[in-house]
């Protein structure tokens, strides 16, 4: 799977999940600056985890791998 | 026949909560926001301004009934008379707010109908204080917060009477229906809930004591305090782990009040989660859009904070993925079928009259980045809820410009001075500074 097509669905999802229109997330949009919460993060982290097989619980991510969609895409594949 | 408007299943819990409540209190389950202000409003042109928003939300003149299938709903109704809202005002001199404040919260609204209410205090210098009381029944947090916006929105007029009537109108289903389903959800929660049943749950409620007026602590972060506690939230607890720190936070707090009084036991806490997401659409304003997660914490493991917090967001995360909170709703939408004061006995018998040792609710950032309100400044919001008996003491966190405030509210027959004391010295020290202390240092 490509780092674009993870991105891809990564917003899709992010777009349910705050009940948003997935055009107006951009891929370098900071979560915290787009309303997520606890709740709702830790939703993408099970989305994450059912979706690519990547538990991100157990993975020595850093702030910065998590902050954006893009971020957070890159992170993923480099997991897969 | 007016408009129907369906109750969801929480809707029918704060239907209880307002049952017990009143059995204790008489005020109700009713919570109020307060907007700090740096100028004096016009009264006169507060009030007009009042009268005419609240002429479009009919749903304000409603009441509960029953559909002949059982299920409660709001019954908006067709009249000629427009709903309106009332605004008292004050001038309180020299006077300390806290107090004056402290009454407003205390004090019923005027009779059975009247769901919001509005209170103006002014003091003696530029500092007024906004004062919107709403009732549970009707508004969640969240919700209130929406409501208020949109009248500062109308009095700025960005928004006009006939769009808030056409888009502020709730449109419900009647949720009766995939019973299948909804029984499958309750087998879910009751799996999850049952231990919190057995466990002996340390509280301040106490038999029947629970009674008394609310007294709250207020602790406001400044800019630069609000920012030291989410550098310290999301690196002890993780990226955007605010819930789960902030829970920790107070559940030390309060675990220095329980062995100051030697009250003993496992720390249950019910949280309040909106569903809505990070916006509430005006269509989802009036009632409740909110579920419950329920976190326990042994003794023991308030000796090591970092547990707590590993524990808290494992707990996050299991109730998240068996789908709690929607599991929560969808059995709840069946319970609606039982008269409140049934389901009341039944919440009662269940969790043995304590459904908690507190209450947790974050209503997280509001609505007014303008800060302004009528020409006035906005120093602060700030939410000041009445308590539900069952926990006898909760605390809520809201945000506005980014600024952290932490509320407390709890019965007065509860806690003596020197457990308030405490519990303040604490919550303050905690929030401010030693997050990483063990609680023994």
């Amino acid at each position: 799977m490509t780092e674009e097509t993870i991105r891809e669905k990564l917003v899709g999802r992010l777009a349910m999940l705050l009940k948003m229109d997935k055009d107006t997330i951009r891929p370098d949009a900071r979560l915290e600056e787009l309303g997520m919460d606890s709740m709702r993060f830790v939703d993408l982290f099970i989305f994450i985890e059912n979706e690519f097989g990547v538990e991100l619980i157990s993975t020595d991510m850093q702030r910065a791998d998590l902050e954006t969609p893009q971020a957070l895409a890159a992170s993923i594949a480099r997991n897969l | 026949m007016g408009q129907r408007i369906f109750l969801s299943g929480l809707d029918w819990i704060i239907h209880a909560l307002e049952s017990a409540t009143r059995r204790t209190c008489p005020t109700g389950n009713h919570s109020q926001i307060v907007l700090q202000l740096d100028g004096r409003l016009d009264h006169a042109a507060l009030a007009e301004a009042l009268n005419r928003f609240s002429s479009a939300f009919p749903v304000l003149g409603g009441r509960l009934a029953r559909r002949w299938t059982l299920e409660p709903y709001w019954k908006v109704p067709r009249r000629s008379q427009p709903p309106t809202i009332r605004l008292e005002v004050s001038d309180i001199g020299g006077e300390e707010f806290w107090p004056v404040l402290e009454r407003c919260a205390n004090a019923p609204f005027l009779h059975d109908r009247e769901y919001v209410m509005f209170q103006l205090f002014q003091g003696a210098g530029d500092t007024s204080f906004l004062v919107m009381k709403f009732d549970h029944r009707l508004l969640d947090a969240r919700g209130a917060e929406q409501l208020l916006h949109l009248f500062n929105r109308y009095v700025a007029g960005e928004i006009s009477l006939d769009e808030l009537q056409t888009s502020c109108m709730p449109i419900r289903p009647s949720l009766l229906t995939h019973w299948k389903e909804r029984f499958l959800s309750g087998r879910s929660l009751l799996r999850a809930t049952r231990p919190l049943a057995d466990c002996d749950i340390a509280g301040v409620v106490d038999g029947n004591s629970c009674g008394g007026d609310s007294s709250f602590i207020h602790l406001a972060l400044d800019a630069e305090e609000s920012k030291r506690f989410m550098d310290r939230a999301y690196r002890e607890a993780g990226f955007l782990m605010f819930l789960p720190y902030a829970l920790h936070l107070v559940t030390r707090a309060f675990d220095t009040v329980c062995r100051h009084s030697g009250r003993q036991g496992e720390y249950v806490i019910p949280c309040t989660v909106d569903l809505r997401g990070p916006d509430v659409p005006p269509d989802k304003m009036f009632f409740n859009y909110c579920s419950m997660l329920f976190f326990r914490i042994g003794p023991d493991e308030m000796n090591d904070p970092s547990s707590v917090i590993a524990s808290l967001k494992t707990q996050l995360y299991n109730q998240r993925k068996e789908g709690l909170p929607e599991h929560f709703e969808n059995v709840m939408a069946l319970m609606r079928i039982m008269p409140v004061r049934a389901f009341d006995w039944m919440m009662c018998k269940h969790m043995r009259h304590c459904f908690g040792s507190f209450s947790f609710a974050s209503v997280g950032a509001g609505f007014f980045e303008e800060g302004q309100f009528m020409g006035a400044g906005i120093v602060n919001i700030f939410h000041m809820p009445q308590v539900p008996p069952q926990t006898g003491l909760g605390f809520v966190f809201n945000q506005f410009q980014g600024r952290i405030n932490v509320g407390v509210s709890f019965r007065e027959n509860l806690l003596d001075s020197d457990a308030r004391t405490k519990l303040s010295e604490q919550l303050k020290e905690l929030c401010l500074a030693g997050a990483q202390k063990s609680r023994d240092a």
